[in-house]
């Protein structure tokens, strides 16, 4: 109770959002305007492509100058999507692994993060270091590796084998220790007087107040884990284990009438992280901007 | 040392300390240290995955130390990497700018940037292939338009890399955007302020406070942004392959293709320990110039 | 302190109760996989496995559909991580590589045994999944390759359809008529089983010689073949190979009616048929001599099964007349069983399958392997995509393609 009322008390500097500048002047608003939406058409091109052939028929899918508008609006080839391969499975596989992957991720690299900003203890400063040189390894020369150790754990084709050397995150744990040194130490001092041990100080008090960068550091793992594509290409065998990114591999320009299948389960694949990004875009940027991203 | 391990209060808080490090140092030892140790090992040998591994010494880095397709292959990882991170950095930093003031329906256009940032490469790069077809893909078909002939965009090895750059830069610029975007809120509104009283003009407030106190978000765009483009995969496998003539061939791509398409294990943790070493040369190079650029406040 | 305990536990009760999913159930249910790559034959396979697991009650079936696209690297990568399916489907190219290495089981005790009867089966594929005198898998299917045509193509431009009496000279003057109106005449692939291959053996050229140890690709009778197959490109009668490689010709181009013949494989008879425009076969045209690829492919069982029994069922089973009759009634594939064409030839009466297909065998080439599996294919299929994209000019390619794959079959392991 102690700890909640003071939690409320002491809030993060709080970030005027939305804030900028005016544009002075109706034909330079207009010009910006322009371009603005210039950009806004290369970026959308691929996209409107991609929803526009999932609901194209398989004929006109083929002819060699499709048009942005359907014909025929063909919704079936949505519930092809799931007739034709387990997509349903793939989709609660991705949604699965992607949870327990940013979950993991998200606290162990926030306690991490915390004792390395916060903490003192020999070696600490080697070990940090030894953390932070992880960004610099490219995934591909661990990868025979860590395939090798998964067949001997036997957790090849399995959750495990999927979850488990994703959680780990080094990036996450510069980023939550470059926000947890943020962190005012009055604040730190009084939970240690109320009798917190660090641990406790960590959860109660760091914690809460990391709310927004932990939702756009989790954002940002959650990009990444839904589009994996590599590591469960190679881990996994049966049809059961597939993830959604490897799952539209196994649609791809094999037969004629799954292309517009394809795109709809493209589209499908992509729609919860848009809708994800309606909510969150809020606390992407205002996490980041709490925390700085600079080195 | 001594002091800590005598004070019990400081040794209570090194424990906590280590215990609350464990999860992410044990996780990173096995996953990443061990690992790269054992890649160090398998580079050594000529591994096939199925036979045993046969211990060649450093036959595979001399193998390609001599090869030309490989030294073509660095060239080109290096060639994307100068050409994306910059023209990536400045899409972003413009976007961000404009979205950066009071202009109407701004999150309307920050979403439908950041849109290509939320789909899946796999799905997209079937897209872009159509986008880029000689005969009809879109692109052709309005070039023709202005009078431009027929260009054999990923066919062509004047233009695959480019081909690939713009596709990056559609990818990813919507991620450096919204960074940028969050630095720019850090930048005290005061600043501006002072300035607007000094009679500071717009450019001349960009160049003498923005720009500067953007500089730490740069230079973090910068390493992450580098080390990532050097390890280019993703693209040049559904879009090209590694052609045409080898101009758009990766290093990662060369690794996939060695250990995942011909099993050399050996040949491929080779190629992964070179690129290791290329990364942490130019990370260091990087860090080590910062002091000239780069502002911290 | 206990919320965030509960926590950490709940998450490595969950994540450690995910155990890999080994269902071997209360029951003496037995489970194995079964590795295809087509999904057009699932629902034939589909119907086989009840077949089979009605007649073996005990056994269950999993049927894994890896596409063709990453069949071979997740099954190396499968049985390098000790969890290879049990049974899986084979091609010739690839069969020494893995009969070499172990990694399939020797079937042969089965057929010294009287269970598998070898006769059944043409003596052609039962040479090619044989290792060191011993069987390690059984035919399932063959295939040889015909010229589809749209017929509707034809009709509009007033092309007379193929014959099997076509020579070269019609096939060319043939795709210059048909080349109209932004649509070509021929898709001038690089296919090798089903396209330059077949044309190679037609001009009396091999390509590769008896004991797969050098490519003969720039001997002139190979390398006349190949530039035949390049002056359709050249002469605009076909996409080249920047628009091929984007846009599919055998899926894409050819069924979407931009493109009135193409080079494919018996297995392309079905899709071809459920396709949009009205689109026939007939026999591949001859150069100086009559030539069609064949190739089959096996089933074969994994050596480190654990279900060794179960699995060597399953092969058997898949060897049988029975699922050999289901197979063929589905249409898209031919079986190896001896007399099984039939059912096939009349799955789809619409297509002049007999005559493309059947008859061909006459003068039907195996499919020509080397010992070291894909690699040397794959060297040439990079210098001719550069000649067909207008890199590489088609004057070197020849000694070009040969030399790059011979460096491979020759370089020491």
């Amino acid at each position: 109770m102690e700890l909640s009322t003071r939690r409320s008390v002491i809030r993060p500097r709080t970030i005027p959002f939305p804030s900028g500048f005016k544009v002075p002047g109706f034909v330079l608003r207009l010009a910006l305007h322009m371009v603005l939406i210039g950009v806004g058409v290369l970026s959308l091109i691929p996209f409107v492509w991609m929803v526009s052939t999932s609901l194209k028929g398989a004929m006109e899918v083929l002819s060699i100058t499709p048009s942005f508008i359907p014909q025929e609006w063909r919704w079936e080839n949505y519930k092809e999507a799931f007739e034709q391969v387990p997509f349903g499975r793939f989709y609660l596989n991705t949604l699965f692994v992607t949870f327990v992957r940013v979950a993991g991720q998200i606290i162990f690299a926030a306690m991490g993060g915390y004792a390395f900003a916060r903490l003192r203890f020999p070696g600490r400063n080697f070990l940090f270091m030894a953390v932070l040189a992880v960004m610099m390894v490219p995934g591909q020369v661990t990868l025979v590796p860590n395939y090798i150790l998964l067949k001997e754990l036997h957790w090849l084709d399995s959750y495990q084998g999927l979850i488990i050397p994703s959680m780990f995150s080094a990036f996450g744990t510069f980023l939550m220790r470059q926000y947890f040194m943020s962190l005012p130490q009055d604040l730190i001092d009084a939970s240690v007087v109320d009798g917190c041990n660090p641990l406790q100080t960590f959860w109660h008090v760091a914690l809460p107040l990391a709310r927004s960068t932990l939702v756009a550091f989790g954002l940002l793992v959650t990009l990444w884990s839904w589009s994996d594509f590599l590591w469960p290409l190679i881990i996994t065998s049966s049809t059961d284990m597939q993830m959604l990114s490897v799952g539209i591999a196994y649609f791809q320009g094999q037969f004629i009438s799954n292309f517009a299948v394809m795109m709809a389960a493209a589209t499908l694949a992509t729609l919860p992280l848009i809708v994800l990004f309606l909510f969150a875009q809020r606390f992407l940027i205002e996490g980041i901007a709490m925390t700085g991203l600079k080195f | 040392m001594q002091n800590i391990l005598n004070d019990p209060m400081k040794r209570r808080e090194a424990l906590w300390g280590y215990l609350m490090i464990s999860p992410m140092v044990i996780g990173l030892g096995i996953f990443f240290y061990v690992a790269l140790g054992a890649s160090l090992g398998i580079s050594f040998t000529r591994w096939d995955l199925l036979t045993a591994p046969k211990w060649v010494g450093l036959d595979n880095y001399s193998y390609l130390l001599h090869d030309e397709v490989f030294r073509k292959t660095l060239k080109n990882t290096i060639k994307f990497t100068v050409l994306n991170v910059p023209l990536g950095m400045i899409v972003s930093l413009l976007l961000a700018l404009a979205l950066n003031t009071h202009i109407r329906f701004r999150n309307v256009y920050r979403l439908i940037y950041f849109l290509p940032v939320l789909t899946m490469p796999v799905a997209i790069s079937v897209v872009w292939k159509w986008l880029y077809n000689p005969d009809f893909g879109l692109l052709n078909q309005v070039l023709r338009e202005f009078g431009v002939e027929r260009i054999r965009w990923l066919n062509d090895p004047h233009y695959a890399i480019w081909a690939l750059i713009f596709m990056s830069i559609w990818m990813g610029s919507g991620y450096g955007m919204v960074i940028i975007l969050a630095g720019l809120q850090n930048i005290p509104r005061e600043y501006y302020e002072a300035a607007q009283m000094d009679g500071a003009g717009a450019v001349n407030r960009f160049f003498h406070i923005t720009l500067p106190l953007l500089t730490p978000t740069l230079f973090f765009i910068l390493i992450t942004s580098t080390i990532s483009s050097l390890q280019i995969f993703d693209i040049v496998y559904t879009m090209t392959k590694g052609g045409p003539l080898n101009s758009t061939r990766t290093i990662v791509y060369t690794i996939y293709d060695d250990a995942f398409k011909f099993f050399r294990m050996g040949r491929a943790t080779a190629s992964a320990w070179v690129l290791f070493v290329i990364i942490l040369g130019i990370t260091i190079v990087q860090f080590r110039t910062q002091k000239r650029w780069v502002y911290y406040e | 302190m206990k919320m965030q305990v509960f926590a950490l536990a709940l998450i490595m009760v969950l994540v450690l109760s995910l155990a890999p999913t080994t269902t071997t159930s209360a029951r003496d249910e037995v489970t194995i996989t079964y590795a295809i790559w087509d999904n057009n034959q699932l629902p034939a396979h589909e119907q086989i496995m009840d077949a089979f697991m009605e007649a073996n009650p005990g056994i269950k079936v999993d049927i894994q559909v890896v596409p063709w696209g990453n069949y071979w690297e997740k099954l190396q990568t499968a049985v390098a991580g000790g969890e290879a399916y049990d049974v899986f489907w084979m091609n010739g190219p690839n069969f020494p590589v893995y009969a070499s290495r172990g990694v399939l089981m020797n079937l042969q005790e089965l057929v010294d045994a009287g269970n598998v009867d070898l006769s059944v089966y043409p003596e052609s594929l039962v040479n090619l999944y044989s290792y060191d005198g011993s069987l390690y898998g059984i035919p399932k299917d063959f295939d040889t390759i015909g010229l589809y045509y749209n017929v509707d193509m034809f009709d509009d431009a007033g092309v007379e359809y193929p014959t099997a009496d076509w020579t070269w000279d019609d096939l060319k003057a043939a795709a210059e008529k048909l080349t109209r109106d932004g649509n070509w005449g021929i898709a001038a692939t690089l296919e090798d089983q089903s396209n330059y291959w077949n044309l190679i053996y037609q001009n009396g050229g091999q390509v590769i010689n008896e004991d797969g140890s050098a490519v003969l690709l720039n001997e002139s009778a190979a390398c006349d073949a190949i530039k035949f197959n390049y002056s359709f490109v050249e002469a605009g009668y076909s996409p080249d190979g920047a628009t091929m490689s984007s846009v599919d010709p055998a899926i894409q181009l050819f069924p979407g009616g931009k493109v009135a013949m193409i080079f494919a494989g018996s297995w392309m008879a079905r899709t071809y048929a459920d396709a949009e425009p009205n689109i026939n076969v007939a026999p591949l045209p001859q150069g100086t001599q009559r030539a069609t690829i064949i190739h089959g492919l096996a089933n074969v069982a994994w050596s480190g099964t654990k279900h060794p029994e179960e699995a060597q069922a399953l092969v058997k089973f898949l060897g049988s007349e029975e699922a050999a009759l289901i197979l063929a009634q589905s249409g898209t594939v031919i079986p190896a069983y001896e007399g099984m064409q039939q059912a096939w030839v009349d799955a789809l009466p619409e297509m002049n399958l007999q005559e493309s297909f059947i008859d061909a065998l006459e003068y039907a080439v195996p499919y020509p392997t080397a010992a070291k599996g894909m690699e040397w294919n794959t060297k040439i299929a990079e210098v001719l995509g550069e000649v067909w994209a207008g890199n590489i000019s088609p004057d070197e390619m020849c000694a070009m393609a040969a030399d790059a794959a011979n460096e491979v079959l020759q370089a020491d392991e």
